[in-house]
């Protein structure tokens, strides 16, 4: 539980209470077979998980939503004969395969920027990771993960990928998942087509695999670093990971040629940049199709680590990926959060996402789902600048502001504020 | 020779009893278990007896004495065999019932014309097994959805059967005809065992009293035979990651959740108690023993949930970085426990062999 106080979690329990009784905070998602599912919820106060709960219909989830108000909603993946059952009893009938992006997981540079840690008994800002508070000395610092645009941004770009995956690779159909909005700092996708439903621990594990290349040998998908490269060597519009590799590799070697810095980088962490400068001339060799044998398999000094097959297939393969939390996907028991409930850790909504707007729809403006009556004074310990809303706050530290009900909630849930006297 | 071709199916009937058709076919005679009491019978329930026996002791090798071309007696006789492995009611039978015979299957396959080859296994495929499988064009020439693919190629240990390693086309799986070969192999071994857990309890009716008997002492002698479990090996036959795991742990180096359940699932595996599991953790200095009881007890299925917990499988302990060397030091193992079950295994022949000759030594005493 991240609020300071009991006094801010009241308060935001009464805003999450008046949301659920309005006619939005009806249209709580509704997955299938409602009646096959386990639901858990973590109320406010205290942080216990409660679980193994069952419903049969929509309204009686909902009246329980209403009348519970927890901070935290969640609902199984799987179908189990006996929802509420111990765990050893449910019956399990099938999961749907679910995949978790978070931009926690994702290596952005803004993390840096607004990621802090703070004393809450003297109020000084300390770095991210400190453990004593440089100020008083205390060992309660607390820490605080921001999530900025930048960050949601990242994690769409790996939700785009992996729906990439999921629609050409996997034939899953649009209609076939369910996306939202993770009410923080990243996405869930739900594939819930009977294909896959049945999927167990090891075949989701190959999946995971698949996604994230991990375990891959090039060798099968025509290539080979030592030998010479066999005929048949990946091309643009091979099926699968072949293709992926062609089309990914073309796009690095145009970015080497274009000067683009990032690439360049990562490049140079492998390569000479004898090496490097010699894949700027190589691009417009690769129009028609992916010639490999362009790319020198031997290196060119002693010093570097590879060559530069080796370090474009390498880097092709890592901006291929989709970059999802392994474990969730694994986990054939996962309670995940109930799509269009609010999140307790921001107070925004996990909404669905419809999917051909993703690219468009910006979670912060358009799930801070709270009322702006009434205002609400606080004393903000230290918050970067943040939009809501549309709307532009802070960057607040040690300060007292007045903020409407759905901003306030935000700092409030993230524990970054408490309630100030009128 | 195509699918649709009467004899074809006549023939694949003969060569593959637990066809649907077969069974419809058998079915349509409306034999049942006392009828084989029938003296007239006897020599269908001695094929069926022989089927079960040569399957329990030979396991897979049984299948290369099989014949290729059935006759009507060994067709009629199948249900019979279905029977005995089910009064056995056992596990381990059924296990190796259905690897030799699907062996057996497979071995009739690869006798099977090349000009077919590619008919049948798509019919068997499709119509026996209910994969989706789709005829393609040469190098390949079969593709297979992912969710049936997985089912049946996670068994296989080599790298190129993961997922990650194959071309997937919209949702499809390429394989050659080889490949496709192993997964139905694979899959109708599934496929018979499911088969036979579906016929749950029988009762022995007497005139099989004798051949139940006599199989089930054949069990005992295999079984004796695969595995020892009860001699507990010594840390240098573990294997390479928990005798790694262990030795981090007495020198105090820290090791993840995941490497704690890990190493604590296996020994609770191996037969180690709690209190001995225990005792190896005292001798760390972040010891606590409340938090050590708790947690090996839940492991070992004493608390929480009741679920005695299984090792992880090597696949899974390459993904947490616990696997030694991509298990280049292990053989073509998928577990660690099957590691140990077969150091256990070499372990007691050795013994065996050792025994007679000390028998012999005490009697010239």
């Amino acid at each position: 539980m991240s609020f300071l106080s009991q006094d801010e979690a009241l308060l935001v329990h009464h805003l999450f209470k008046e949301y659920y009784r309005s006619s939005r905070g009806r249209e709580i998602f509704e997955p299938r077979f409602i009646e096959r599912r386990e639901f858990g919820y973590m109320p406010f106060g205290q942080k216990v998980l409660v679980r193994h709960l069952g419903f049969k219909d929509m309204n009686e989830l909902k009246r329980a939503i209403e009348r519970i108000t927890p901070l935290h909603v969640y609902r199984s993946a799987a179908l189990y004969h006996f929802p509420t059952a111990p765990m050893g009893e449910k019956g399990w009938i099938g999961a749907e395969l679910i995949f978790d992006i978070d931009a926690d997981h994702l290596p952005t540079r803004c993390k840096k920027e607004h990621d802090f840690a703070y004393c809450p008994s003297c109020g000084t800002i300390l770095e991210y990771g400190s453990k004593t508070c440089a100020g008083c000395g205390s060992q309660e610092v607390r820490k605080v993960e921001w999530v900025c645009e930048g960050c949601i941004s990242a994690a769409r770009t790996e939700l785009l990928k992996l729906m990439d995956f999921l629609e050409n690779d996997f034939d899953i159909k649009p209609e076939d998942m369910v996306i939202s909005f993770s009410g923080n700092r990243g996405y869930h996708l739900a594939v819930y087509s009977d294909d896959v439903l049945e999927l167990d621990r090891v075949a989701r594990q190959e999946i995971v695999e698949y996604l994230t290349a991990t375990n891959m040998d090039i060798s099968f998908h025509g290539l080979a670093l030592r030998s010479k490269l066999r005929e048949a060597v990946p091309d643009y519009t091979d099926y699968g990971w072949r293709g992926r590799l062609a089309r990914s590799a073309y796009e690095v070697l145009t970015l080497v040629r274009q000067g683009n810095q990032e690439t360049r980088d990562k490049l140079l962490e492998l390569l000479s940049e004898e090496d490097l400068n010699e894949l700027e001339e190589i691009s417009p060799l690769w129009s028609e199709r992916a010639r490999w044998d362009t790319l020198k398999t031997k290196k060119a000094a002693r010093h570097v680590k590879q060559d530069q097959l080796s370090a474009v297939i390498k880097h092709a393969i890592e901006r291929s990926i989709a970059n999802i939390d392994n474990v969730v996907t694994m986990d054939v028991h996962r309670l995940l959060r109930l799509s269009n409930t609010l999140n307790g850790k921001t107070g925004l909504l996990a909404a669905v996402m419809p999917y051909d707007q993703l690219q468009e729809i910006n979670p912060f403006e358009y799930f801070a789902v709270l009322p702006e009556e009434p205002t609400i004074n606080l004393w903000v310990v230290s918050s970067p600048r943040f939009s809501l809303a549309g709307n532009i706050y802070g960057p607040y530290r040690n300060e007292r502001v007045k903020l409407p009900a759905y901003a306030a909630a935000y700092l409030l849930c993230k524990g970054v504020a408490r309630l100030a006297e009128h | 020779m195509t699918v649709s071709d009467p004899y074809f199916i006549e023939r694949l009937m003969m060569e593959f009893p637990f066809l649907q058709q077969i069974r419809e076919y058998v079915g349509s005679f409306g034999i049942k278990l006392e009828d084989f009491a029938d003296p007239s019978m006897r020599s269908l329930v001695d094929v069926a007896v022989k089927r079960v026996e040569d399957s329990l002791a030979h396991g897979i090798r049984a299948a290369e004495e099989s014949s290729t071309s059935p006759s009507e007696v060994e067709i009629f006789s199948y249900p019979l065999s279905i029977a005995l492995v089910a009064m056995l009611e056992d596990d381990y039978a059924i296990r190796r019932f259905a690897a030799s015979e699907a062996e057996r299957y497979a071995k009739i396959l690869e006798k099977i014309d090349r000009s077919s080859v590619r008919d049948i296994l798509h019919y068997v495929a499709t119509q026996v097994l209910g994969m989706r499988v789709k005829l393609a064009q040469p190098p390949y020439e079969f593709e297979m959805h992912f969710a049936d693919y997985l089912k049946h190629a996670t068994r296989l240990n080599e790298p190129r059967w993961k997922l990650v390693n194959r071309t997937l086309k919209r949702g499809y799986v390429l394989l050659t005809r080889p490949e496709m070969a192993t997964l139905i192999k694979n899959a109708l071994e599934t496929h018979i065992e499911e088969r036979l857990r579906a016929v749950g309890r029988l009762g022995v009716p007497d005139f099989l009293k004798e051949h139940v008997q006599r199989l089930k002492q054949l069990l005992e002698t295999r079984r004796w035979r695969e595995v020892k479990l009860g001699e507990r090996l010594a840390p240098e036959l573990w294997p390479p990651c928990m005798q790694a795991l262990k030795q981090r742990l007495l020198a105090g180096e820290a090791v993840s959740h995941f490497g704690n359940f890990t190493i604590a699932a296996f020994l609770i595996n191996i037969g180690w108690t709690t209190d001995e599991i225990i005792q190896m953790y005292s001798q760390r200095g972040d010891f606590d023993e409340r938090i050590a009881r708790y947690q090996v007890e839940h492991i070992a299925g004493q608390r929480g949930s009741r679920t005695k917990y299984t090792v992880p499988r090597c696949a899974t302990l390459q993904t947490h970085g616990l696997c030694i060397e991509n298990g280049r030091l292990c053989g073509d193992v998928k577990s660690p426990m099957q590691y140990y079950r077969r150091q256990a295994r070499r372990a007691a022949a050795g013994k065996r062999r050792e025994e007679p000759e000390a028998q012999t030594k005490a009697e010239n005493v």
